[in-house]
């Protein structure tokens, strides 16, 4: 128990890549499927084994894992898990069996090495959520890359080696800033300190001169800006969603883009508090413009899955306002807000994961996601119809769905924060209910007029295994968040209350400790 | 704990209705559907006499926590109270009655599992709506009636046009929607609570202690949320939905667009009555808002030829009344009004869905006439229902509406104005019912041959509710008599709500003519103008219509034809929103699409690759890709670094 | 008695044929095996500096060298049979995909 509990870290995080070997190993399809199956669901038991000994009462930093890696660079293995990134490991665990689940039917020739390859994204997305190392986390942070370029370039559409180009070129010129971003605070705290070290926990104390923060954030938050997407850096994501296999798409939306909000906040936003009070009303003007922008392209488009691409760049405008509502003068973040932000990454991963996979469910039947091939389909595959509406409720934030929680939460507290991006946000409430709405209406309802649409066979028994619990999840997190946020609670609070000066303390006392210096010792208790 | 069961039911039947029994047969939805609300209503009923019996006291029951965020709390509360008892009952007992009808409005259809379940889930929602101690539990129900709503009146989707009303019905629903969320921001930004009971509490007793910035909040709050109950309740400008939420089945439109889900803004007004009438600005934008409708939609109502369509712009219309009441400051009149008209409404919506099944779903009144002497029932109950709404002395609307028109009135000069529009409505309201009365029961019978073959009155099922119905839209203006009238009991009803109403101390001056003595020559004198233009216009209109479209009418309507032609088309709102609003947010979004993000952004992205390939093209003019060029390079090049370096 | 001049002349040397060959021979096969003359006159300054040093660095770096060197030469020579397969040929002269 004892071990389990010190290294349940890196069992969650290393057993999906000891699975990605296990399955180019196995000698056969079917076995290699079993093996991915098995992986995943190892790998979900374990962060169920952080849900249920997570401590709620406290913001520090838990399960805890900390090893020398290069002691000369002061770089070093550190794993932990608060409420900032709790929720975010428990969503990529338990998406991952349901999208091995949705491919469990192709078997073209690579698929082994799809297989592998997701399980090896899963790895990535898990390290660079629990990783405490700038260098640990950046290694995780571009590993993740490698993975999503190949399913989109493997297995997409048509113009699949345009998107994948443009999703990696993209992303790893943020990443590429970021670094130098990060190699330059690395410097700082030296000179500040005489201690080389790549440990956040550390590095969150440095104090930079106003305008190195300004470029500092500026690159983290590009860098983050890009990935999320925020306005106008979003354009990669349509084309990565329209190329991408359907189960790239829902993991890309579900935990890849929630690695920008997710570092927003826990990167960005603590190491650079000055910078962040100075740069929210434009970080909010984005996202609010993003909210409005996203919603009205969507609603233009003719193609379902692009549309659901660019719902994505509306639901995370509200999660960057919500994570950078400052108020009382700049003096904290809303906790309301934030705790929103940190609630609504998890519903979109939810709901538009769920969009994506119906999408697909009619795509593999009908070989086009063009509405105007479909109309009257409720008549014909009704729990279909069922699913749909539950996902787009969900995804218009209707009470009642984990989307209102997240969206009330974040349209609250930027509301607190400036009454007129508040108000000019929950625009976004309607705009997101035109296009949804109409992508309803124009796949479900009207007449069945398309031949090929009536003898659409409804929703099967293994469809049906990975929708359903995305459908339960979207009405549990509405009626009960306070399942959810109460474990979330003191880290959230710790962080918008404290961000001008952010400490986040290690629960559990780190391995090696004897290595770390005196100003460690005090940290852990 | 019974309470809790009056919650429960109607759940259970949408679950057990919506994803367990779908195979059922429409007898089985329909018995479990109405069975789910029949008990839901025996439990209402008794824990509301249990209520009463304990002297019915504002009580809060604590459900479990919902949302804790922050400092941010909206716990699953409920509060039971005199109002929201009130609608308890009128919901699951007219809920029931309608769920019993709808049986037989429903019976040609072969699976009805969608239509009970999202009829019990829309019950479930209306009483969250009713029952919710703050504003966010409201506000669930106020978006889940919303959803119900628009899968209702898309219940046959098939046909393109109802699931386009569904969906206009809940956008437009849902710019009412912002308006009441920002009313909670801003009522939490200013109160830090968002709780019915806390609120009313820290109203009434820190009343003169409210600071200026908080009273001048509560002018913006109460204005953010009337533009939610505008939404809702269909007023100005957001009315538009509901004419076209007939598309539905008309037991939902009894239910829901005329008796309950309408109703909702007028509710929240008067549940937070003591912040409106801290407000003096806002209870004038209501009460000419409500005017206005009130006007307005009657006069649509006036020429339209779709029986459903007739009553919806009467909703509207009668909506109108009871915000007017809520804007004049007369919350009990305005609810009084909500009572009677959930009666009433719900009976003529119901009589009407007789006649149009009976029609075989023909719905256009110059098809109908003469109806009276094959659905003798309906026809009896109709007239008591047009009577009731149209304000014959002696039933229920007698009461309200010249309650809602005295009060008008009595509401100092600046609500004159307000008033002349009301009674105005009245008498449009007149005409307008009769001559739906007329045009469909009276004179010849002007359908095809074959329609008029199967003409017959309607089961049991269906007309059981509506004498039900009758009688209470006959009865329950006796709750709440005037004092001029000779009745043992006076305003029984206004004295029933007064726990609820509460002025605050500060602005006591502002509405002291809510209990000023008038007169009775002034009461006798509003009532005589009411029941005189009553009278007048009905007896036109019974004259006009005596055998369907007499010469009057015609001759009439030829007079008028433009001003005819402005009213059959509603004033060309439709078209003006659509012109104005619709039309130019897609072109911009088009824009958008096809110009910001296509050419511009994408354009700039692409254009950096390709400059970064051009770059690249012409510099690699050098390589002829012979590797011993490259590498010859290669080494020349480290030997001129490697010179530098050493010399 | 040998000195360390001795050594260095001669990997010099060494290196110098090798990268004459890397340069001019034409023959891919031809062409690794100048890469492995090179390393392996690097090799030999290691090890005679580790001699001369006195301490065992160079001897260390030598043995990862030849571990690189053996990879190398075993996907160099993979690279060969390959562009033999798909060219028909492994003159460098023909082998030109590099051209801009």
């Amino acid at each position: 128990m004892e071990f389990i509990n010190s290294h349940i870290l890196s069992i969650t995080t290393f057993v999906p890549l000891l699975t990605a070997i296990a399955v180019l190993l196995s000698p056969a399809l079917s076995i290699a499927r079993w093996v991915s199956m098995g992986g995943s669901i190892v790998a979900f038991l374990a962060s169920l084994h952080i849900w249920f000994y997570f401590d709620a009462q406290t913001a520090g930093l838990q399960f805890t894992e900390m090893h020398e890696w290069i002691p000369s660079f002061g770089i070093r293995y550190i794993m932990g898990v608060d409420g900032l990134n709790l929720l975010l490991i428990m969503l990529t665990t338990f998406l991952t069996p349901l999208i091995l689940l949705s491919v469990w039917h192709l078997d073209d020739k690579k698929q082994k090495a799809f297989l592998s390859l997701f399980m090896t994204l899963e790895c990535g997305m898990l390290g660079s959520l629990v990783a405490f190392d700038l260098v640990f986390f950046y290694v995780f942070w571009e590993a993740m890359l490698i993975p999503m370029y190949f399913i989109i370039g493997l297995w997409g559409g048509k113009n699949r080696i345009y998107a994948t180009t443009k999703f990696i070129i993209y992303t790893f010129v943020g990443s590429l800033l970021m670094l130098a971003a990060m190699i330059v605070l690395y410097v700082l705290h030296f000179q500040q300190t005489g201690v080389y070290t790549t440990n956040l926990l550390d590095l969150y104390g440095t104090s930079a001169e106003y305008s190195t923060q300004m470029w500092l954030f500026a690159a983290f938050a590009l860098a983050f800006a890009i990935k999320v997407p925020m306005f106008p850096f979003h354009t990669w994501l349509p084309d990565a969603h329209t190329e991408a296999p359907t189960s790239g798409s829902v993991i890309l939306a579900g935990v890849l883009l929630k690695l920008g909000t997710y570092g927003l906040v826990r990167f960005a936003i603590p190491l650079f508090p000055q910078a962040t009070a100075t740069f929210a009303p434009v970080m909010v003007a984005l996202g609010v413009i993003g909210i409005i922008y996203g919603a009205l392209t969507a609603w233009m488009q003719k193609d379902a899955k692009k549309m659901v691409a660019y719902s994505s760049v509306s639901h995370l405008g509200f999660v960057v306002i919500g994570s950078v509502a400052v108020i009382s003068g700049g003096a904290a973040l809303s906790a309301e807000a934030l705790t929103g932000a940190v609630y609504q990454q998890i519903n979109h991963g939810i709901s538009t994961g769920a969009l994506f996979f119906l999408v697909g469910c009619i795509y593999d039947r009908r070989h086009t996601r063009m509405l105007a091939d479909f109309g009257g389909i409720a008549k014909v595959m009704p729990w279909f119809a069922v699913m749909l509406i539950v996902a787009t409720l969900s995804s218009v934030g209707l009470p009642g769905t984990g989307g209102f929680v997240g969206e009330f939460l974040i349209l609250l507290g930027t509301f607190l924060s400036s009454p007129l991006a508040g108000a000019t946000a929950a625009l976004g409430v309607l705009l997101g209910a035109v296009y949804m709405l109409t992508l309803c209406r124009k796949i479900l309802f009207g007449p069945l007029e398309n031949e090929e649409n009536k003898t659409l066979e409804d929703l099967t028994p293994r469809e049906f295994a990975y929708l359903t619990p995305l459908a339960i999840l979207a009405v549990v997190m509405g009626v009960f968040p306070n399942l959810f946020l109460d474990k979330v609670r003191p880290s959230i609070e710790n962080l918008a209350n404290n961000f001008r000066n952010y400490k986040i303390v290690a629960e559990a006392p780190l391995e090696s400790n004897q290595l770390l210096g005196a100003d460690h010792k005090e940290m852990g208790h | 704990m019974l309470f809790w069961l009056i919650l429960f039911f109607p759940l259970l039947g949408a679950f057990l209705n919506g994803l367990v029994l779908r195979k059922a047969s429409p007898t089985v939805s329909h018995v479990l559907g109405a069975a789910a609300l029949v008990a839901a209503f025996i439990y209402a009923l008794i824990t509301y006499l249990q209520f009463m019996g304990a002297g019915g006291q504002a009580q809060v029951i604590t459900g479990i926590d919902w949302i804790d965020a922050g400092t941010f709390k909206a716990p699953f509360n409920f509060i039971l109270d005199r109002l929201s008892g009130m609608m308890l009952l009128i919901i699951t007992g007219i809920g029931s009655l309608i769920h019993i009808y709808a049986g037989g409005y429903m019976h040609e259809e072969k699976a009805t599992y969608r239509f009970f379940s999202y009829l019990n889930l829309f019950v479930f929602m209306m009483l969250l709506l009713v029952l919710g101690d703050n504003l966010l539990v409201m506000f669930i129900g106020w978006e889940g009636v919303g959803l119900c709503s628009y899968l209702l009146i898309g219940y046959w989707y098939e046909d393109d046009k109802n699931a386009a009303a569904g969906m206009k019905a809940f956008l437009v629903n849902r710019i009412g929607d912002i308006g009441f969320l920002l009313g909670i921001f801003l009522t939490f930004k200013y109160f830090h609570t968002i709780s019915f009971s806390q609120l009313k509490d820290m109203i009434l007793t820190a009343g003169a202690n409210l600071n200026g910035e908080q009273l001048q909040a509560i002018g913006w709050i109460t204005l953010a949320l009337f533009v939610g109950a505008c939404g809702k309740s269909a007023q100005m400008p957001l009315y538009v939905w509901l004419p076209d939420a007939m598309a539905g089945p008309t037991p939902v439109s009894a239910l829901i667009h005329a008796a309950t889900m309408v109703t909702a803004g007028i509710y929240m007004m008067t549940r937070l009555n003591f912040l409106f009438y801290l407000a003096p600005d806002t209870q004038m934008v209501v009460a000419s808002v409500g005017a206005i409708t009130a006007l307005f939609a009657a006069t649509i109502a006036l020429v339209q030829y779709d029986i459903k369509k007739v009553l919806a712009y009467s909703t509207v219309s009668q909506l109108g009344y009871m915000v007017l009441g809520c804007g004049v400051g007369a919350y009990s009149a305005g609810v009084f009004h909500l009572f009677t008209h959930a009666c009433f409404k719900a009976l003529l919506f119901l009589g009407a869905g007789s006649v149009i099944v009976a029609m075989h779903h023909k719905q256009d009144m110059r098809e109908m006439g003469g109806l009276r002497k094959f659905m003798p029932v309906t026809h009896f109950v109709m007239l008591i229902g047009v009577l009731a709404i149209i304000g014959f002395p002696g039933l229920s609307g007698f009461f309200s509406k010249d309650e809602i028109l005295w009060r008008a009135w009595t509401g100092g000069d600046s609500y004159h104005i307000q008033w002349g529009l009301g009674a105005l409505a009245a008498v449009c309201t007149s005409f307008y019912m009769v001559r739906l009365l007329m045009l469909t029961f009276y004179g010849k019978n002007r359908s095809d041959h074959h329609t008029q073959e199967h003409l017959h009155e309607t089961s049991v099922v269906m007309w059981g509710p509506l004498v039900v119905l009758a009688i209470l839209s006959a009865g329950v203006g006796y709750l709440n008599v005037p004092h001029i009238l000779p009745f043992p009991a006076h305003l029984l009803f206004e004295n029933y709500l007064e726990p609820v109403i509460s002025i605050p101390p500060l602005v006591a001056d502002h509405w002291h003519h809510l209990h000023a003595e008038y007169p009775h020559s002034l009461e006798w004198a509003i009532m005589g103008v009411s029941v005189i233009g009553m009278a007048v216009s009905s007896i036109f209109a019974i004259s006009m219509y005596s055998d369907g479209f007499g010469k009057l009418a015609q001759s009439l309507g030829s007079v008028f034809k433009s001003g005819h032609r402005v009213l059959s088309n509603k004033y060309y709102v439709d078209e003006f929103y659509d012109a104005y609003f619709v039309t130019p947010l897609r072109d911009i979004a088009q824009f958008l699409w096809k110009i910001v993000d296509v050419v511009i952004i994408d354009g700039i992205v692409n254009g950096v690759g390709q400059a970064c390939m051009l770059i690249g093209g012409l510099s690699s003019f050098r390589m002829s890709g012979s590797l011993h060029r490259h590498g010859m390079v290669m080494i020349v090049g480290i030997v001129c670094m490697l010179s530098v370096l050493f010399f | 008695m040998v000195s360390i001049d001795h050594y260095l002349v001669l990997a010099t040397f060494m290196f110098l044929c090798g990268t004459l060959g890397v340069l001019f021979r034409r023959n891919l096969l031809m062409v690794l095996m100048s890469i492995e003359l090179m390393l392996n006159a690097v090799n030999l300054v290691f090890v005679s500096g580790s001699r001369l040093l006195g301490n065992l660095d160079g001897q260390v770096m030598v043995f990862f060298i030849i571990t690189v060197a053996a990879c190398e030469a075993g996907v160099g020579l993979a690279m060969v049979i390959a562009l033999f397969r798909r060219y028909g040929t492994v003159d460098t002269n023909f082998l030109r995909v590099l051209r801009g």
